[in-house]
Parts: structure tokens; C-alpha cells; sequence
């Protein structure tokens, strides 16, 4: 699997059970992510042969780091985060901002740390993570950012839509028939599933169009139908692309605190919509009242559209959280 | 499309608005929560029909008080 090499600036957040790892004047940075392989080659085999064990393991490395002495922070992290222990990974590469793409992994993590000199109370070192076990892609549905008092992501204006994910791949529209109802024709297999919600745009029908958020319900492999009686409709029905706005797979949420100065309690939950106007709690984490901390929550069936992360802060005094959730 | 009606079901799962306000607690009639949201509520199991069961024998109830 493909791995990144990605500049300080881009390596944005790097937790592991709550600690923060992430160094100032970083030289460079890397993550890889592969699937891991065991031999099965047998007698009489011409060539060597793998197959997959079905577990991810992840490589992150920092070069030419400083890391300093601040409160959860390194070397805290160095000397309380025992190896081979399964443990959870956040890290995000491509910024610390709303809908960014990151990672998370539980699993076996293991450090290899060369320290290469001391200036004050920054050390200097290259530092390697392994962790290897149940790697997850998603998106930051909150940004890893110091909070005071309870907030809520959508009314910030920081929800998340699913549509506009960087890894969704648009799927070409080749047709859309004018008939009730109106059966769409795909360039290649959609994958869809019956009742899951896609997102049409550019197809030239009109009054009434396509183009908007409907319910799916797949007739082959590369053909559905969705709820318009497009018998009337004017334009040749072709062209346009359709991306996904909703999932059927459940998901994982990834929750890690990496400070909690003063408050008595925090309850962070992930809530989801297909209208951006009413919203059901999707998962809810366990209160949390010290840090660090850090949980993983699954959930199944149907993810909406539009996430949105609230947390509820009980006292007062300022933590630090991050979440992300990942759809299957 | 028939138009669904907020009293007739009761929340299985929380369902808030986007202020994160309570519309309808586990159990409670969603009669706060907007019409236009029922379809995709009901069709993902959020929310159920409140049982016709429990309705007629409420009605029934009721009127008995109610008879001289």
C-alpha cells in the first residue's frame, strides 16, 4: 500500500492513547501503511508465494526532531507508553482541519527513539512508530484544538458533508431514462446498495432533473433507479456523475483527549443527518474526566451525510480533544 | 408520498436539532421532531409507528371515564 512523505507542516496531529507525539522542527516525516503478508509457498512451488494475514501495519518516522518536556507530551509519552501493548493511533497528515482526511489504528505499537543531542529542554532525536492491527481512513470531525467551554461542530459551521469527502471517487453517468421511475446508467459498477443515498449532478434531464440527493435502488450492477418520474422530463438524460451521500456499512469513531485542566467531565458524540436538519446521535464516548484518554467506538448501519461532533464539558478550565470517524 | 404525521411515532434513537436540543427522547412521541424529516427517521429505524395496540385501548380507556 502506498505510503507519504509529507513536510512538518502537513504532519498535523500524532496521538497515541491521548499522548501527544507530535514534534516541533521536524526535518521530515513519513507514514506508510501496508498489508501484512505470511509465507505459504509449498513443496514443488516454482515461486514464492503470500497471502494476506488480513492485518494493516503502519510506519511513522521523525526525522531530525525536537521533542520537548511539556506535560503529556513526549517524553512522557516515551517513558509511560509501554511497547507491544495495543494502543490507539490518531494522525493526520493533510492538516488539522475540519474534513481532512486521517488515520486511526488499534493495535500493537512499538517506538525505536535515537536521541541525538539536547539543547535546553528540546532533545533532538529520530524517532520510528510501529503499530500494527486495524487501520482506519476517515475524516476529522473535530479538529484537534484546546476548548473551554461545551460546543457543537454544526453550529459552528464546521459539520462535515460526505459528499464533498476528497476520497470519494465519482462514479460517470452514461444515461438516465425518462420514465417513472427514472433509471440510471453508469459507465462502470456503481457498487451501490438499495436504499443508500447518492448525490447526482450534471445530468442534462430537466423539469423535473435528477440532479440532487436521492435514494437508490440498485437494479444491476451498473444500473439503479431513484424516485422521479422523469416521463416528462426535457434534455437527452446523459452525462453527469454521482457521488455517495450516505454509507451502509457503519463506522468507526476515534476519540483521544491529550489534556483536561480543570473540567470535572467530558462527553464527546459524533451525530448524523441525511437533511442537515434534524440529527441522531451516531456514537456517544464514554465521559471522560482525566487525561490522557483516548476510545474507539463502532457503530453499524446507514451513515448519514452531514457529522457533526458535540462536546459537553462539565466544569470549568480548558481540554484538548480530537476526533475522527471512518465509514466501512 | 403520503405525508407522515410527527405524533404517530416515538423515538427509538435521540433525535435532536442542529443545536444538539432534544426533539424526541428513546421512547418519547416525536411530535417536535419536523415532518420533513420523518421519511428518512422512519426508513432507518430512528423512529417507529406507536403501537396501534397501546392507541385503541388508551381510546378505549378514556371514553369508559368518560361515559355517565
Amino acid at each position: 500500500m502506498a505510503g507519504g512523505k509529507s513536510s512538518s507542516s502537513a504532519f498535523a496531529v500524532l496521538l497515541v492513547d491521548g499522548y501527544n507525539l507530535l514534534a516541533a522542527k521536524v526535518q521530515s516525516s513519513t507514514h506508510t501503511l501496508k498489508s501484512l503478508l505470511v509465507k505459504s509457498t509449498g513443496l514443488g512451488d516454482a515461486w514464492e508465494a503470500l497471502i494476506p494475514t488480513g492485518v494493516m501495519q503502519a510506519t511513522l518516522t521523525q526525522a531530525g526532531a525536537f521533542f520537548d518536556d511539556a506535560a503529556n507530551g513526549f517524553h512522557l509519552a516515551f517513558t509511560a507508553v509501554a511497547q507491544t501493548v495495543s494502543r490507539l493511533v490518531v494522525f493526520a497528515y493533510a492538516g488539522n482541519t475540519f474534513g481532512a482526511e486521517f488515520v486511526g489504528i488499534q493495535g500493537t505499537y512499538g517506538q525505536a527513539y535515537d536521541a541525538l543531542g539536547t539543547v535546553g529542554n528540546l532533545t533532538k532525536a529520530n524517532v520510528s512508530y510501529q503499530v500494527s492491527g486495524q487501520v482506519d481512513r476517515g475524516q476529522i470531525v473535530q479538529t484537534w484544538t484546546q476548548k473551554t467551554i461545551t460546543w457543537n461542530t454544526k453550529t459552528d459551521g464546521n459539520s462535515i458533508d460526505y459528499t464533498l469527502d476528497r476520497g470519494q471517487r465519482p462514479i460517470p453517468i452514461t444515461s438516465a431514462t425518462k420514465a417513472n421511475p427514472c433509471v440510471v446508467t453508469t459507465t462502470v459498477p456503481h457498487g451501490l446498495t438499495t436504499g443508500q443515498k447518492v448525490l447526482i449532478s450534471g445530468n442534462t434531464l430537466a423539469t423535473p432533473n435528477i440532479n440532487s440527493d436521492l435514494v437508490a435502488t440498485v437494479l444491476t450492477t451498473t444500473t439503479f433507479s431513484v424516485a422521479v418520474d422523469t416521463t416528462a422530463s426535457t434534455g437527452a438524460g446523459t452525462g453527469g456523475s454521482l457521488v455517495l451521500s450516505s454509507t451502509v456499512n457503519g463506522g468507526v469513531g476515534y476519540q483521544e483527549i491529550s489534556e483536561v485542566t480543570g473540567p470535572t467531565g467530558f462527553i464527546g458524540k459524533i451525530r448524523h443527518s441525511a437533511d442537515d436538519a434534524t440529527y441522531v446521535d451516531l456514537i456517544v464516548f464514554t465521559n471522560v474526566t482525566a487525561a490522557p484518554a483516548a476510545e474507539r467506538l463502532t457503530v453499524a448501519g446507514t451513515v448519514n451525510r452531514y457529522l457533526c461532533f458535540t462536546g459537553t464539558v462539565t466544569g470549568a478550565g480548558t481540554l484538548t480533544p480530537f476526533c475522527g470517524f471512518s465509514r466501512t | 408520498m403520503s405525508e407522515l404525521h410527527p405524533a404517530a411515532y416515538r423515538a427509538v434513537r435521540r433525535i435532536s436539532d442542529p443545536d444538539d436540543e432534544t426533539l424526541a427522547d428513546v421512547g418519547a412521541i416525536c411530535d417536535r421532531v419536523p415532518a420533513t424529516s420523518l421519511r428518512w427517521l422512519l426508513e432507518q429505524g430512528h423512529i417507529v409507528p406507536v403501537d396501534p395496540d397501546a392507541r385503541r385501548s388508551n381510546w378505549t380507556a378514556a371514553a369508559a371515564t368518560e361515559m355517565p
